[in-house]
């Protein structure tokens, strides 16, 4: 059986160090980079309760610095799972390795996959993809995504509008410079 | 709400000629009920088919893509002119107003966000040109 966990605030950090050192499951562990460059990696470990201990204190160490999501960079993170694992629990490292693609490009890459039938069922509204799936969709876009949010929370996942028609979006406006004399 | 509350106004300082405008507060998802949220000007533009907020916001709340689309400025006609844009969703509120959940993208100045009609048409807009006036309400008021 394999524990899938993806954080994505501090709060469920100490439910996950806590279940991690009560658990001898495998344990994958799942991060995400800056909302600017969505990528994941993947973690897998095959745990003793001593050896959780050793990640939830990585974990709660890593949950104290300055982070909004686990207490490091992406890539801080990374080399630190990198040369701290392998180091203390070689033979548990299963892999460690970049995930192909973000819970967004996923779901991107399944409705362009699905976009014929997506549209039949959805043409004008906005629809929530998850897990190779459409979690909700509604045509009001914060309907849909309030119940996302209670759903899951929140996370990087595709939302499109759905519609066949090709889309021309503008900005209409024009706006003169800015000038600094007329800032209040 | 009676409808002539004034929760919107024109400005005279970021925009000239005056421009309709409202304050916006934007808060993460994640902390709704942040007593600190990013507050600005925010343009009520009928010209934008979806509201934008400076990138520096979009960094700041650490925002989460949800789309891409492609988008071009008022001159914008053959294909070139039109690029890629992210969307992020976010927490919207208009002080007195029931919060929304809207889709956003960025824009490079900071001076104010812009109000598209992604969350205007679901106000209900008077304009008060001669008078600098602008009211709004929405369908769905806090009571």
């Amino acid at each position: 059986m394999k524990t899938k966990w993806a954080f994505t605030e501090p709060r469920n950090f100490d439910d996950i160090a806590s279940t991690i050192v009560r658990s001898k499951v495998p344990f994958e562990l799942l991060t995400r980079r800056s909302t600017r460059r969505p990528m994941t990696c993947g973690l897998t470990l095959y745990l003793s309760s001593g050896e959780a201990t050793l990640l939830r204190d990585f974990l709660v160490k890593a949950l104290h610095a300055d982070n909004w999501q686990l207490g490091a960079t992406f890539e801080q993170l990374v080399q630190l799972l990198a040369e701290y694992y392998p180091l203390a629990c070689p033979e548990h490292v299963m892999r460690i390795e970049p995930a192909t693609k973000s819970a967004f490009e996923e779901g991107k890459a399944y409705y362009e996959r699905n976009k014929e039938s997506l549209t039949r069922r959805f043409e004008g509204q906005y629809i929530a993809i998850w897990e190779s799936d459409v979690l909700d969709s509604d045509a009001s876009f914060s309907s849909l995504a309030q119940r996302v949010y209670e759903k899951i929370g929140y996370v990087s996942i595709y939302m499109p509008f759905v519609t066949s028609k090709r889309r021309v979006l503008r900005f209409e406006s024009p706006e003169r410079r800015w000038s600094k004399a007329n800032a209040p | 709400m009676p409808p002539d509350i004034e929760l919107s106004y024109y400005s005279d300082q970021l925009f000239d000629p005056p421009a309709p405008a409202v304050m916006v507060e934007l808060r993460s998802p994640d902390y709704p009920n942040s007593a600190d949220p990013e507050r600005l000007v925010g343009l009520l533009d009928s010209g934008a088919f979806i509201s934008a907020i400076p990138e520096t916001v979009i960094e700041k709340l650490h925002l989460h893509k949800i789309d891409e689309i492609e988008a071009g400025d008022y001159n914008a006609e053959e294909e070139k002119d039109f690029r890629t844009v992210p969307v992020y969703w976010i927490h919207l509120t208009v002080p007195y107003l029931e919060p929304i959940w809207a889709r956003v993208i960025p824009k490079k100045p900071k001076s104010h966000a812009t109000v598209g009609r992604n969350v205007i048409n679901d106000w209900l807009l008077t304009l008060d040109g001669p008078k600098l006036k602008a009211y709004l309400k929405s369908i769905t008021e806090i009571t």
